[in-house]
This record gives C-alpha cells, sequence and structure tokens, in this order.
C-alpha cells in the first residue's frame, strides 16, 4: 500500500475515535439515565463505584420506577406531562401563525414606520427575559391569570426572533408568484394562505420547533406564575422533586428519563428541520 | 381620491398582519421593563404593593454599594469567561469533524445535538447527579482513570467552572449547527488553491476556514455571552448560589431579592441594570468584532 493511502486510514481512523469518544461525552449522561430509570434504585448506587460495565447495563430490569412515578394513586406526574404537552403545542401553533403573518407583513407589505416597527421588535430580542420576569408576573397576577394556561401561553406567542427568521425565508420567495395572483384579482390574505404558506413549510415547521423547544424548556416562568399542580409543568415537577433532601430516586430518575425521552424523540423525527434552522440564522448574521 | 384609498387600504392590510405579534410584543415585551423601570424608583414589598414609598435613585445607589451584588456580578462575569471560550471551542471541534462527509456522519451530528433538545432543568439534575462527590458517575469515571474525587460542586472554587462546563456540554450542539452552516459555505476552490500554493492543513485553516467563518464567530460569542450572563436555573436547581456565595449570579440575586426577601423595588433596579449591561455588552462585543473585518 502506498503511505499517503496508510496515512489516510490512519487519520480516518484517528478522526472516528476522537468523535466516538466526544459522542460518548454528549449522550453517556442520557443513557445513563435511561438505564438507571430500569433498574432498582439500590443496584444503581451499588454499581456506580468502581466503574465497571455493571455500572450502565442494567443486573435487573423494572418497570417500578416508571409506574410508580405515572401509575401511583395521586400521581400528579400524568398532569405535569399533560400540561406541558399542551402548553408547548398550542404556543406553538399559534404562535408560528401570529410570527408567520408580522413576518410576511415586514417582508412584503406596505407599513407606514416600518423601521420604527422594526426597531421595537428588535427591542424585545435585546432585552433579557430574566429581566422582565418579575413585572410581567405584576401584570399576570392584575388579569388574574396566575396559575392558568393563558400565563403559560400568551407572552410566549409573539417572538422577535422567529419573525426575523420568517422575514428571511419570504424574502427569499419569488415576488412573481404573489404578484400574479394579486394581479388577478386575489386578496392579499389568500396570497399569503394559499400561495406563500404552501411554499413555506420547511421553514415554519423549523420555526415552530424553535417555539416549542423554548415553550419546554420554559423555567423561571412557571417558576413565577404557578403555585398549584394545576397547570404545573414537568420542568417545575422535577425542580420540586431534587433538592438537598432527596428520598425519592426512584421518582427522580424516572421522572428525568421520561422528561429527557420526549424532546429526543420529537428531535429524532424532525431531525431535518432543526438542523436547517439552526443553519438559516447563524448565516445572515 | 381613489389613490389614497387603495393607499389606506393597503396600511390597514399591513397592520392587520402585523398588530398581533406587534401587540403581544408591546405588552409583553416592552412594557414590562418600563415597568421595571418605575418600580425600581420605589421601595415596596412584593406581597403589597400599596406599601410603596417612592425613592428615587435610592435603590440604583444602595446596588453600587451592595457587596453580595457586586460579587454576584464577578460571579456572573467569571462564569461567562469560562462558558463562553468552553462552548464556542468544542462547538467548533464537534463542526470541523462532522464536517467532512465521513460515513455515518449524520448520526454523530445528531448525537451531539441532543443535549441541546432536553431541558436546562433535566439536565441540570442529570450533572447534579453525576457529579456527587461521593457517589458520583464522574468521580467514579475519574477513579478508573487514576485521578482522585473531586468535590465539583460542593467547592467553592469548582462549583462555578463546573456549572459552565455543564452547560456548555447542553448548549455546543446549537453553536456547532451554526459552525456547520459556515463551513459547508467555503467554497472548496479556496482550499484548493491553497493546496496548490503547497499550504499545509493547518495553513489551510487558519488562513482560509477561520476567516470564512468570521461571522459565525461573532454570532456565537455574542450570543452566548448574552446567555452567560442570563444563568438562572442550574443556580436555582442545583447550588442556591452556593457554595459560601461562590455561585451566586446576577439573575438569581434579581430573583431571591424579589420573590425570597420581597424587595421589589430593588430587584427592579438590578433587573434595569442587567438589561442596560446587556445591550452596551452586545453593542461593544458587536463593534470590537467588526473593526477586524477588513
Amino acid at each position: 500500500m502506498k503511505i499517503s493511502t496508510i496515512r489516510k486510514i490512519i487519520s480516518a481512523t484517528g478522526k472516528y475515535i476522537v468523535m466516538i469518544f466526544l459522542l460518548a461525552y454528549m449522550v453517556l449522561p442520557l443513557l445513563w439515565i435511561f438505564s438507571s430509570a430500569l433498574r432498582p434504585v439500590p443496584e444503581i448506587f451499588k454499581y456506580v463505584h468502581p466503574l465497571s460495565w455493571k455500572t450502565f447495563i442494567p443486573q435487573e430490569i423494572t418497570f417500578d420506577n416508571i409506574s410508580d412515578l405515572l401509575f401511583s394513586e395521586n400521581s400528579l406526574w400524568p398532569r405535569y406531562i399533560f400540561n406541558t404537552i399542551f402548553i408547548g403545542v398550542v404556543t406553538t401553533i399559534f404562535g408560528t401563525i401570529i410570527n408567520a403573518l408580522a413576518a410576511y407583513a415586514f417582508a412584503r407589505l406596505y407599513l407606514p414606520g416600518k423601521q420604527y416597527l422594526f426597531f421595537i421588535i428588535l427591542l424585545t430580542v435585546i432585552i433579557p427575559f430574566e429581566a422582565i420576569a418579575l413585572p410581567l408576573y405584576l401584570v399576570i397576577n392584575n388579569l388574574g391569570w396566575i396559575d392558568s394556561y393563558q400565563a403559560l401561553i400568551i407572552p410566549l406567542l409573539a417572538n422577535a426572533f422567529n419573525i426575523f427568521l420568517l422575514r428571511q425565508f419570504f424574502l427569499g420567495i419569488p415576488k412573481e408568484l404573489e404578484e400574479a395572483a394579486l394581479i388577478d384579482g386575489a386578496n392579499q390574505l389568500h396570497v399569503f394562505t394559499r400561495i406563500v404558506v404552501p411554499l413555506s413549510w420547511p421553514a415554519l415547521i423549523s420555526s415552530g420547533l424553535i417555539t416549542l423547544q423554548q415553550s419546554w424548556d420554559m423555567f423561571i416562568w412557571p417558576l413565577i406564575v404557578t403555585n398549584t399542580p394545576k397547570v404545573r409543568v414537568i420542568q417545575i415537577g422535577i425542580s420540586n422533586l431534587s433538592g438537598k433532601d432527596v428520598t425519592h430516586w426512584n421518582e427522580i430518575f424516572a421522572a428525568v428519563a421520561i422528561s429527557a425521552l420526549i424532546p429526543i424523540l420529537i428531535f429524532l423525527f424532525f431531525q431535518k428541520y432543526y438542523i436547517e434552522n439552526s443553519a438559516t440564522s447563524g448565516i445572515k448574521g | 381620491m381613489k389613490l389614497s384609498k387603495l393607499k389606506s387600504r393597503e396600511v390597514a392590510i399591513g397592520f392587520g398582519f402585523v398588530s398581533p405579534a406587534l401587540i403581544l410584543l408591546i405588552i409583553f415585551g416592552l412594557l414590562p421593563i418600563v415597568i421595571a423601570t418605575v418600580i425600581s424608583l420605589f421601595k415596596v414589598p412584593l406581597v403589597n404593593l400599596s406599601q410603596r414609598e417612592f425613592i428615587g435613585l435610592d435603590n440604583y445607589i444602595k446596588a453600587f454599594q451592595d457587596s453580595s451584588l457586586i460579587k454576584s456580578f464577578i460571579n456572573t462575569i467569571y462564569y461567562t469567561l469560562w462558558y463562553v471560550p468552553i462552548q464556542t471551542l468544542f462547538a467548533l471541534i464537534l463542526a470541523l469533524l462532522i464536517q467532512k462527509p465521513l460515513r455515518g456522519v449524520a448520526f454523530f451530528r445528531s448525537g451531539y445535538y441532543i443535549p441541546v433538545v432536553i431541558s436546562t432543568v433535566v439536565a441540570s439534575v442529570i450533572w447534579q447527579i453525576m457529579l456527587d462527590s461521593q457517589s458520583g458517575l464522574i468521580n467514579s469515571i475519574l477513579n478508573w482513570v487514576g485521578i482522585p474525587q473531586q468535590p465539583f460542586l460542593m467547592s467553592a472554587t469548582q462549583a462555578l467552572p463546573t456549572l459552565a462546563v455543564m452547560m456548555s456540554w447542553k448548549w455546543a450542539g446549537l453553536s456547532m449547527i451554526i459552525f456547520l452552516a459556515g463551513l459547508n459555505n467555503i467554497p472548496d476552490e479556496l482550499y484548493e488553491a491553497g493546496v496548490i500554493d503547497g499550504a499545509n492543513s493547518i495553513q489551510l485553516f487558519l488562513h482560509i476556514t477561520v476567516p470564512q467563518l468570521k461571522r459565525q464567530f461573532v454570532y456565537v460569542v455574542v450570543t452566548n455571552t448574552v446567555y452567560a450572563f442570563k444563568i438562572f436555573t442550574p443556580v436555582y436547581i442545583i447550588t442556591q448560589g452556593g457554595p459560601q456565595e461562590s455561585t451566586l449570579v446576577i439573575v438569581y440575586y434579581i430573583f431571591r431579592e424579589a420573590f425570597r426577601y420581597n424587595r421589589l423595588g430593588y430587584s427592579s433596579a438590578i433587573a434595569v441594570l442587567l438589561t442596560l449591561l446587556l445591550i452596551a455588552l452586545s453593542a461593544i462585543q458587536l463593534k470590537a468584532m467588526k473593526t477586524d473585518e477588513n
């Protein structure tokens, strides 16, 4: 074999080794949690130290942790899961519609003072949510929305980042299609819904996934505006379980495993839209 | 007559499309910061808003003299100095590795992205369990390669950098995708020309790849910096500012002042200061990185 070929093989192998090592770093914590959730708790801690294959592979598989968490008599977890998914889906659907309409207006429609409106929207990106969480709490309190679904959905519907993203995409669609339809007498809303939207599904889905991720990941906001289990979300549920004096390890492992599994499955299903959306947002700068 | 009627109809349509988002963003995005600014001029307990007392800029003066607040500010900067380089470089390395069309690259790319989609709360709890100083998985792995047990989150010196490493694990995938898009946009001809000129791979990297990634680099660094300054969730869940106030960060401080110590006015003042700081920081960073461009 030629030396250059040997060199290539060595370099490719070396690369694979590094990649696998890094993959282990990224993924092992999750695999450990998943396998631990299926083990009796004493077994988990028995095999953590010293390190062996038994640390990761269950000796005895049990679904008790999960069933105790979800199906035990007064378990609030099915409620938490429902709340989180419900809030996520509603926010995503309505949020995407609202953001897309605004994005289209900025991309194509006539608006007096467009630059000023755009600037207002830009400001909301810069202002950290953590800074407005408190006064927002007061607004929500005043509206009587504490412990309600609205409080967790409505403030997050409109999102400047998504508006930018979708505007960028709409600008890239050839104008001729819309212009032709307008000349033929279609009104602007029809042009939007019948021509632009069908062409925009990848961007809309990507934008929707961003909204879904934000809604799912929310912590400080639900922490402040919810007090009772009524509309409590998974993230608060987990936070309540953890803490300095932890005794319900079985619940924690099961809760964390389920909470991690749901977004992972969604991600694996919608993979190509995640990759595309981050890509476009980075390039435009 | 007809022309202005047409125009006003256009305006109506334009505003019709943009209003829902605009109204929501103004009410839930901008109004709160105005409210925060107003509140910051008062001394007022969270539980009873009518017990307010106008004190002008006293809260701001107090903020600059508050040693705990100053500590939290320093902690936040320290955290940012750890987080931004680690996350950015890690993401860049990941992107470089999966950019070449080796077999199964998509599999690795998905794997590297997975920590991004699990929630910050979940990531915090998982790492808290793994980093336990006695029965933690990480210490177990370190022991296995001969490194002694580390206190990690129990140590005032290790806790903050540990959080930075944890959060960079969580978010590197996001920056990786951005770098990946940038890398894929570099025309092959540039590399071909470089190879013809006799450059080796390190030279190719430094003189072609790095400059071409400028835009992505600026975006990643600026957004990561802002994000680092806002850290809250891991501190709330794992450390609560400890040990010994070593992980006390600004947003946690704001939260604590309002919801534990009932000092709404003071908390709002700090929130306003944080907002101004982040605006200034982003502006400075953008300017500093743009002037290098030539």
